[in-house]
């Protein structure tokens, strides 16, 4: 039988607000346990939440991006249930009013449908060890979250990716989160049943949790996809149940069954009024949107004339998009902005385990050299080098060129001059080339680029030799 | 949804409760009579329980204030390591 | 002069004066609740009160409070930095909270001197005070009987002459409950208008903190200092607050004082009802006109109470799992085990029945929860057509006087039941206090309540300080004579 694979995501994203959902603690990352906590987020008796301004703007502002429709009077719920990082005994989330509702993504032709949108508060950390106990952190506890919930639209693992890019794309554009999977500011979890392609109803799904990288998100559907297949052919029933990715050992095991939403007790939160979100507040957030990476695409197709693959690497950070714009801007020629972008400019980033928002390189130094270039002053690989020189401290491009000397030769006199020595020091290679030898005139090139350091144009000395030897 | 014992040991176990034998028999009793209060609620019209709302300019600004010293936040805890709050070993 | 049958402005304005120091008067207050034998208190801070009576005296000169150097008392589910807070439960014996509430630091910024925390009802679950771990505080009027609750001992700290007005809280009405039997008076304030920070919660949606006090102008000194908005309270709202004492009167002339028949009715103690209905006659004579009002007290404002109040109960309790606060437990081989074994060691029978019943009420949310906010949206509406009619609503604060110790356990339904007068005004989040209008034939106290619109506290106080001009009952000490 032919099986189809229905999946459905709830993804988690941690907002980079610079204090948590409900206390006035910092956010940040790596500190030794429990010191980014206060009585309010370690649930203290007596304490009470507050509302951070901040991360309401910035659920909203993705709610708005996805194309939701913005809950005019949202609603704090709890969620109740026991649980050692959890310190309040229920987690203040979103249930009745959530923030966002029926907004999608379209993911390069096909249309994901999102649910809803709601805000939440993140849970501590438990650290197991071996000496039978585990060790809890609440550091991480109150971090606000937004939960975004997709209908069962995909049906491949490609789709999932595909879709989770574009979510991180858009978030990371408005500036509402860092979305990084090994830090865990993105997480998700996979909502996956099989049916029989063709059959109009769902079969029983299984939530899978704790999926740690797009690779795992993949293995993970390839793997609860045919497991789930293999025990409805084998005459078996799906169990309705949560069940964690293990990794390493690249199977999903089962970690208990699902609790029904009545287990979970949910009320509004009595600590917070509701938060009436007024036509006028949620205009100026529209106002204030940036540009999404789709559209910009569909303009740096249209404005700077740059293909597909290359408008799409540009525009899948807002930094660097950014930084191409203002090298345009600075009168560098699109192309070859995009080259030094997706060529020296990435690599340096990646040797330096940088990412584009810690570019430490400006716009105005990289638009030199790439002008010094197109006026044949530099050549590429000096220029390259010069790159390298500059990159971690903006230095001065010509400043350093002058200080090294490395200005190309650009003196046809020279040029020649030196051509003539080298054929006249190298006769053999000479008569190789008249032989036919195309080989012997690379040798030739390189012995003229090395007389003269380097600095001169390739292409030109490329050009003199051959009518010397033609 | 009458009350049957089956519902009290949910109860207690939503509520993390262990109970004695005794309690729960009195718990029982002490629900069946208080459900039976509730029943009065039951030909009532639903509400939201509308509260004023707030608008989002006066929610608590974005701006951190300094966390609590961790050794005065640890000297209330049962179980701790100077770190890390301690509890015996989840699964999983 | 008698300075513990004194007012806590007649004292504070005595110290101001020189005539007694803050040293004195907070020792006297510390060996009388030593001695008093009325269980009133669970903790006595007489090391740090005196420190700071001491220090107070030595800035007299800067006193800007009517309340200056006034020993008084806090209820112990207010949260006291470096001082243990126990919400009379035993879950809470080990901890000593690390931040002081809202309230705390209020009144101690308006010079105010803590001399301890007072015995409640566990977590503030009952109307007698016999849930407390540490056992009943006793009623100053007879000490066979209980002091109502859940504000119990800051009732009886204050009728008993320990200290000069304490706080309480009030969720279905234990401030006013406690103040009616123990012939105090005490104010519940209308909701959102005192920081809860630092309240130990019970219902949060219905908890608010009041002064009991020996008369209508204490509570007007104590609401000035502790009503106003709190950053750290979502649930605080803005108003014009303060000015409640200097905007006494004792006239009651163009005030519609509304009667609501319908709480006269069966069930009500006839000498209760006497003194009640006697008030109206004062008022009256003060120049108040006296409307009788077809407020109807429908049968399930209860119910909704009850299954707002466990709902909240049930969900602000499950914080007490024993990791970062509370019981120790050892020997349990998963979080989940030690959780209920402390939670089964930590709470006392009445926490656990209310728990349980909050959850069964949220499980059910639509049949109950649901139901009851729509209750309560109901009684609102209720008390905005009676205000419609009048100013302030005048009824029984209690049923009856109060019980012996032990009696209010014997029908847990009867029990609260004696919460019907108390519950309507919590439920709407109104303003309303309880005062002493008279003695039954045993000479136990009688509790008048008045009601006011949302924010209309300075209202309902001219009204009890205009009848308080004219009567005597809250000038009456247990232990002797009019004062």
């Amino acid at each position: 039988m032919e099986w189809e694979t229905v999946i459905g995501l709830e993804t988690h994203v941690e907002l980079s607000t610079r204090t948590k959902m409900f206390c006035p603690c910092a956010v940040t990352f790596g500190e030794a346990p429990n010191t980014r906590c206060c009585p309010g987020c370690t649930g203290m008796p007596g304490t009470l939440p507050t509302v951070n301004r901040t991360a309401v703007e910035y659920a909203a502002r993705a709610a708005l991006a996805l194309g939701c429709t913005v809950t005019a009077h949202t609603r704090f719920d709890r969620k109740n249930y026991f649980y050692p990082d959890l310190p309040k005994g229920y987690q203040i989330s979103q249930l009745h009013l959530p923030l966002g509702r029926e907004g999608g993504l379209d993911i390069g032709g096909k249309y994901i449908r999102i649910h809803e949108l709601h805000m939440e508060e993140d849970a501590g950390k438990l650290t197991h060890g071996e000496d039978g106990l585990t060790r809890v952190d609440y550091n991480r506890c109150g971090v606000p979250l937004i939960e975004i919930v997709t209908r069962p639209d995909f049906r491949t693992a490609e789709e999932v990716i595909a879709y989770l890019e574009g979510l991180r794309e858009i978030l990371q554009y408005l500036g509402v989160s860092h979305c990084k999977m090994q830090e865990g500011s993105l997480r998700c979890d996979v909502n996956l049943s099989v049916r029989p392609a063709g059959s109009g109803t769902l079969g029983t799904r299984t939530e899978m949790k704790n999926l740690g990288s797009f690779k795992a998100v993949a293995q993970a559907i390839a793997f609860e996809s045919r497991r789930q297949i293999a025990l409805l052919e084998g005459g078996g029933t799906v169990a309705q149940e949560t069940r964690r990715w293990d990794e390493e050992g690249g199977v999903s095991l089962p970690m208990r069954a699902k609790e029904r939403t009545e287990d979970y007790r949910y009320f509004p939160e009595p600590d917070l009024p509701p938060i009436r979100l007024t036509k006028g507040w949620l205009d100026g957030l529209r106002a204030a949107q940036p540009e999404l990476p789709a559209q910009r695409r569909a303009r740096y197709q249209r404005e700077y004339g740059l293909g597909e693959y290359d408008c799409r690497m540009l525009t899948s950070n807002r930094a660097l998009a950014e930084f191409f714009e203002e090298l345009a801007a600075l009168g560098a020629p699109p192309k070859q902005a995009a080259n030094w972008i997706m060529g020296q400019v990435l690599a340096a980033l990646h040797a330096r385990g940088m990412e584009p928002e810690q570019m430490p390189l400006s716009p105005r130094t990289l638009a030199r050299l790439i002008a010094l270039v197109e006026e044949g002053r530099l050549n590429r690989n000096t220029a390259v080098k010069v790159f390298e020189a500059v990159f971690d401290t903006d230095g001065d491009v010509d400043a350093y060129v002058r200080a090294h000397g490395l200005e190309q030769v650009g003196d046809l006199t020279l040029l020649t001059e030196v051509v003539e020595r080298v054929v006249a020091a190298n006769p053999k290679s000479a008569a190789d080339y008249r032989a036919g030898k195309e080989k012997a005139l690379g040798f030739l090139v390189g012995q003229v680029m090395g007389a003269l350091k380097g600095k001169a144009d390739p292409a030109a000395v490329n050009r003199l030799l051959r009518e010397r030897l033609g | 949804m009458g009350i049957t014992p089956e519902t009290v040991e949910r109860l207690a176990r939503l509520s993390c409760l262990s109970l004695t034998e005794r309690e729960r028999e009195n718990m029982a009793a002490d629900l069946v009579e208080l459900v039976d209060c509730m029943k009065a609620l039951a030909a009532l019209d639903s509400g939201d329980g509308a509260a004023t709302p707030a608008a989002p300019e006066g929610l608590r600004e974005d701006r951190p204030i300094p966390s609590m010293d961790r050794e005065e936040l640890l000297a209330c805890a049962p179980a701790h390591d100077g770190e890390s709050y301690l509890v015996p070993r989840t699964v999983g | 002069m008698e300075l513990r049958a004194l007012t806590a402005l007649e004292l504070g304005t005595a110290i101001r004066r020189g005539e007694v120091s803050i040293p004195e008067v907070t020792e006297l207050a510390l060996r009388r609740a030593e001695g008093a034998g009325d269980n009133a208190f669970i903790t006595l801070t007489g090391e740090q009160a005196m420190g700071r009576a001491r220090g107070l005296q030595g800035r007299l000169g800067e006193a800007d409070s009517p309340l200056y150097g006034v020993p008084m008392a806090l209820k112990d589910n207010l949260c006291t930095r470096g001082i243990s807070t126990t919400c009379a439960s035993r879950m809470l014996e080990e901890w000593t909270p690390p931040y002081s509430a809202a309230v705390v630091e209020q009144l101690a910024d308006a010079g105010a001197v803590s001399i301890g925390k007072t015995n409640l009802d566990e977590f503030a679950m009952g109307g007698s005070g016999e849930t407390s771990r540490f056992g009943p505080a006793r009623n100053p009027w007879d000490k066979s009987r209980t002091a109502g609750g859940s504000s119990s001992g800051s009732a009886a700290a204050v009728a008993g002459g320990n200290c000069w007005f304490a706080l309480g809280s009030d969720t279905g009405g234990s401030v006013r409950q406690p103040a009616a039997h123990c012939g105090l008076t005490g104010v519940r304030p209308t909701y959102g208008s005192v920081s809860r920070y630092g309240l130990v919660a019970y219902a949060s949606s219905l908890d608010q903190v009041g002064p009991l006090c020996r008369d209508g102008a204490d509570c007007a000194a104590v609401l000035d200092v502790i009503q106003r908005p709190d950053r750290r309270d979502a649930t605080t709202v803005k108003g014009h607050y303060g000015g409640l004492l200097d905007g006494l009167t004792d006239d009651a002339r163009g005030m519609r004082l509304g009667v609501p028949t319908h709480w006269f009715g069966e069930g009500l103690d006839a000498e209760v009802r006497a003194a009640v209905l006697s008030v109206a006659e004062v008022l009256k004579d003060r120049g108040a006109e006296v409307v009788e009002l077809p407020l109807p007290m429908p049968g399930w404002v209860v119910a909704a109470y009850y299954a707002i109040a466990c709902a909240e109960a049930s969900s602000n309790l499950s914080r007490y799992d024993g990791v970062r606060f509370g019981l120790r437990e050892e020997g349990a081989d998963s979080p989940e085990e030690r959780s209920a074994a402390v939670r089964a060691q930590g709470f006392g029978a009445e926490v656990k029945r209310r728990i349980l019943l909050g959850a069964y009420v949220l499980e059910h949310y639509d049949a109950y929860y649901r139901k009851a906010l729509g209750a309560r949206e109901s009684i609102g509406g209720l008390f905005r057509e009676a205000f419609a009619r009048c100013d302030a609503l005048l009824t029984p604060t209690t049923p009856a006087t109060a019980p012996l110790l032990g009696e209010s356990a014997q029908g847990r339904m009867r029990a609260r039941l004696s919460d019907v007068f108390t519950i309507p005004a919590a439920l709407a989040g109104l303003p309303a206090l309880s005062m002493p209008c008279g003695f039954d034939g045993r000479g136990l106290p009688i509790g008048a309540q008045l009601i006011g619109p949302r924010f209309g506290e300075q209202i309902i106080l001219n009204l009890a300080h205009a009848y308080q001009r004219d009567t005597v009952w809250h000038r009456r000490r247990p232990w002797g004579g009019e004062v």
